[in-house]
């Protein structure tokens, strides 16, 4: 059989044992683990699992309008009679979507731009790429994303956009220290002396040897952006009604609080678990490399 | 995991202005046994039992307030490494000023910052070293491995003590100034009339500075006499093992080790520790740890069962 | 290095990035698509009063002659003239930013003294109960967002159980003291009035917990690390056997060191601080930056948002200096060895 084989030398490759044993050291890991593979499920089987899909969009039920949590409708219906409950596993889709395209953009052209910046590191490359990150890294985060997603018109599209545009410098100063303090090393030198073009040396040597930061920063950073999202589609800025996007949800439930409260606290608390589980795991992944770093 | 069995049944004495030197390799726990005696072990090390006598004090069972009376008055320790063991974050004269002034007795007059400088700065010059004040005035980063030490010393006997206890107080340090480090504390100990504790590995250096040796090996007291007796006659096989493991200079080739390991801790051997790699071992070495016991006449005790009676 | 040298050379650099971020905000404005003169003057202006807006405001010279323009605006104080509210930007700032600085400055006391608290009693207690507790929590206040945070703390505790009032900065019937520093406590303290004084806090107080508490929780969880990795470090145990008293080899030896990490994160917490600020007006209708920013952003007020950015991003600056300091004034070995590193 061919697939066992493949999977077997994947296995040995990359120390699959030995890293899974460092990861389940701590439950709370994989509680983390749990919660992020059940929001991915949720998202991706959304349609299937969601009692009543419908609702999701531009639907209007008025007979069952402010519905407290009941049998049928376990989160309550909204002022619109939609099912809260379905709108919140739709709105799983919606947040994790962002937080895929935005890393999707963010990682690659952070993460680059970093490992030229601690290649060339002195030179005037090194001080360009860091000088233009360093202005992004000047403002606080929120404040940059709210102003830039401000000037375009608000929509799921252009809010992920914002956070973007924002988002990679992170990458390139994570980065850039990993790079910056291998570059140095001896077997970087040794490759140099033997001719090997640099290209080679940042991709298949320095490389490498920072994904443990990188990788544990992009788990951490799935709960991050979701955060900022929401936060965007709370003030406004986001993804528009009738779209059920979490932060959308928790804003428009405002309006009728404290009355029917589950219009706003249900989607609220799904925002936390989300960001809640992706934490956990980020530290789950940091252990697998601290262990390494020793 | 598990719990680390390290000391088992620790038996040795210091009488007052009595040298002490304890020999042993690595991991033998001759540190874990200094610091039981302070008190100041890790968080999740526990005493099991047995009992330490200071001066008529139980220390095991000595209740806070007293303990640090003691610490202060009567017992000091000096560290393996000096880097660690200052703060890297305070300047020498708050920690050396901190301990002079919790000692309370300046003179029975009032501890003002003037006489707590002074007093630093005498402390400081007791032990040689050079240009006292910026010393002071500076962070341990800033100075030399050797002069750190120095400092730690300065304040283990800034103010009047009866026993000091000094851990491989020369191992951290370069070869060049050990020797100096190390006279200068022997000159100290014997100016002020101290008891001292000295532990090494280096067999020089307790040969020229104590009266009585102590060779542990496993956890436990092996053997015990006069310096000059342990030297020219060790009856343990693991001290015989030691003395002949030293390079001589008059030329006999290379020296012999001890073959086999330290014990593992976790599931140490039965009976005496060392029987796993000693020539002699026989039955009841196996199944019953000996006791250090005198072996002939002159104080010399071991524990082995080639000497004990039975 | 001295320290005075250290700040110096912070600041050189900290300026030199708000000039480049001043460069990028500027160019976002002016790069959307839209005629700036016709959005000031309204669709209804004719056309000769649009071409001497934009004459006055100079939308029709090159783009760095704008720039110079506008910094040399800056630099006097002039943060230039709202397209919406149609009165200098620097006058709406004065009016909402204080208020705001007062909501951040509480909320940043609140946080420090009570992670400070947890972190040392958690450190003292570690591995029992207080720990186990501080943990936990530490990674749920993490995980929740800062407006979930005000949504909640304003349902339990203005809804259900009535400690707090709802919303807004004063209750019914009570104005606000003459404007002095801008900042309500400290203008009704100035005023003599202490009802206002202790109105506004009363309405303070929820509002800065909401912003604080994850902050808190996190800043507490790195205190208590901090504290134990060094708790068996060789100082400690050296101070220990010198028959120091407890609690000085606690709160001098041990705090001193383990405080450093912390401290550097709490300065990223104040950036933390100023953003979720915004959210948190929001939920509590609390009369500061957020208002004013909202107007801007929905109306598209280029001008103003630019200018805002710019005046936080100032703060923000600031703040980062003093946190930088802090940390130089903990841990010496930080400014004396930048030199040969």
């Amino acid at each position: 059989m061919r697939i066992p084989e493949i999977m077997r030398k994947i296995f040995v490759k990359y120390d699959v044992k030995r890293k899974w044993y460092r990861f389940s050291r701590s439950s709370l890991s994989k509680v983390g683990l749990v919660i992020a593979l059940a929001s991915v499920f949720l998202a991706l089987a959304a349609p299937y699992v969601t009692p009543y899909p419908k609702h999701a969009g531009l639907v209007t039920n008025f007979k069952d309008k402010f519905e407290p949590p009941n049998l049928s409708y376990l989160f309550g219906t909204d002022e619109l009679g939609r099912d809260v409950l379905t709108r919140t596993i739709f709105g799983f889709q919606y947040s994790l979507m962002m937080a895929a395209v935005v890393l999707a953009l963010v990682v690659p052209l952070g993460v680059i731009s970093g490992l030229i910046a601690g290649y060339y590191r002195g030179t005037w490359i090194d001080t360009l790429i860091m000088r233009v990150s360093d202005v992004f890294i000047a403002v606080p985060p929120l404040v940059l994303a709210l102003s830039i997603a401000a000037v375009l018109t608000p929509s799921l599209f252009n809010a992920m956009m914002a956070v973007s545009l924002m988002w990679w410098p992170w990458y390139t100063r994570l980065t850039y220290n990993a790079a910056s303090g291998l570059r140095n090393e001896y077997f970087v030198q040794a490759s140099e002396v033997m001719g090997v073009s640099p290209l080679r040396i940042i991709f298949s040597e320095i490389l490498p040897n920072c994904l443990g930061p990188i990788l544990t920063k992009i788990t951490l950073d799935v709960g991050w952006v979701i955060l900022l999202g929401s936060a965007l589609s709370y003030v406004g800025l986001g993804a528009q009604p009738p779209t059920p996007d979490l932060g959308t949800m928790v804003a428009n439930g405002g309006n009728y609080m404290p009355d029917a409260w589950w219009i706003s606290i249900f989607p609220a608390i799904a925002i936390s678990i989300i960001i809640l589980g992706f934490n956990l795991l980020g530290d789950g992944i940091r252990d697998i490399f601290v262990e390494e770093a020793r | 995991m598990g719990k680390l069995k390290v000391l088992n049944g620790v038996d040795f004495s210091v009488n007052k202005g009595e040298k002490v030197g304890i020999i042993g390799e690595s991991g033998c726990g001759k540190t874990t046994t200094m610091k039981s005696i302070l008190r100041i072990l890790a968080t999740n090390a526990v005493v099991e039992g047995g009992e330490i006598r200071f001066r008529g004090h139980e220390m095991l069972s000595l209740d806070k307030k007293k303990l640090n009376e003691v610490r202060r008055k009567n017992l000091t320790m000096i560290f393996q490494d000096p880097t660690s063991a200052l703060n890297p974050v305070f300047k020498v004269a708050s920690i050396l000023g901190d301990v002079i002034k919790s000692s309370g007795n300046i003179d029975g007059g009032k501890v003002t910052k003037q006489l707590v400088r002074e007093k630093s700065l005498d402390a400081l010059k007791e032990v040689s070293l050079p240009d006292p004040e910026r010393v002071l005035d500076s962070y341990p980063f800033q100075l030399s491995g050797g002069m750190r030490q120095r400092v730690c010393i300065a304040m283990s006997l800034a103010t009047a003590k009866d026993l000091l206890i000094a851990d491989e107080p020369t191992t951290n340090l370069d070869v060049t100034i050990q020797d100096q480090v190390l006279r200068l504390m022997k000159d100290l100990v014997n100016k002020k009339n101290l008891s001292i504790i000295l532990i090494s590995h280096a067999l020089g250096a307790i040969r020229n500075t104590v009266d009585t040796v102590y060779v542990m090996y496993g956890g436990c007291m092996i053997e015990a006499a006069a310096t000059g007796r342990l030297f020219s006659n060790p009856m343990h096989p693991y001290t015989q093992g030691l003395l002949k493991s030293v390079p001589k200079l008059t030329g006999a080739g290379f020296s012999e080790g001890i073959q086999g390991r330290i014990p593992d801790y976790i599931d140490p051997p039965t009976g005496c520790r060392f029987h796993p790699r000693c020539e002699y071992a026989f039955e009841i070495c196996k199944k019953e740890k000996p006791r250090l016991l005198k072996a002939n006449a002159d104080n010399h005790r071991v524990a082995c069962w080639l000497h004990n009676k039975r | 290095m001295r320290l005075s040298t250290y700040i110096l050379k912070r600041t050189g650099y900290i300026v030199f990035s708000l000039i480049g971020l001043s460069i990028l905000v500027f160019a976002l404005a002016r790069v959307l698509p839209g005629d700036p003169a016709r959005m000031v003057a309204g669709p209804r202006a004719s056309e000769s009063v649009v071409e001497q807006i934009r004459k006055t405001l100079r939308f029709d010279r090159p783009m760095y002659e704008q720039y110079f323009y506008w910094v040399n605006d800056l630099l006097h104080g002039d943060l230039g003239y709202s397209l919406v509210t149609r009165r200098s930007i620097t006058a709406d700032v004065l009016e909402y930013l204080p208020t705001s600085l007062e909501l951040i400055f509480l909320a940043a006391v609140f946080e420090v003294a009570g992670a400070f608290m947890l972190g040392v009693i958690a450190g003292r207690y570690s591995y029992k109960w207080p720990d186990n507790v501080v943990r936990v929590f530490s990674y749920v206040g993490i995980s929740i967002p800062v407006f979930v945070m005000a949504i909640v703390l304003q349902l339990l505790f203005t809804w259900n159980i009535k400690i707090f009032p709802t919303q807004g900065m004063l209750s019914q019937g009570l104005e606000r003291p003459p404007v002095v520093t801008g900042m309500v406590t400290l203008d009704s303290l100035i005023a003599g009035r202490i009802d206002v004084f202790g109105n506004v806090l009363w309405h303070m107080v929820l509002p800065a917990m909401a912003l604080c508490l994850g902050g808190m929780l996190q800043d507490a969880r790195i205190i208590r690390s901090g504290m134990v990795e060094n708790k068996d470090k060789d100082y400690v145990s050296m101070a220990t056997s010198q028959g120091l008293p407890e609690r000085q080899v606690m709160f001098k030896y041990l705090l001193k060191p383990s405080l450093i990490p912390a401290v550097t994160v709490m300065g990223l917490d104040i950036a933390a601080l100023m953003a979720n600020a915004f959210l948190v007006e929001m939920v509590f209708n609390w009369p500061g930056f957020s208002k004013l920013g909202i107007t801007l952003m929905l109306n598209k007020d280029l001008n103003g948002i630019v200018a805002l950015v710019l005046v936080l991003g100032v703060i923000y600056a600031v703040a980062n200096i003093v946190v930088d300091v802090i940390v130089a004034y903990l841990d010496p070995r930080i400014r004396l060895m930048e030199r040969g590193e």
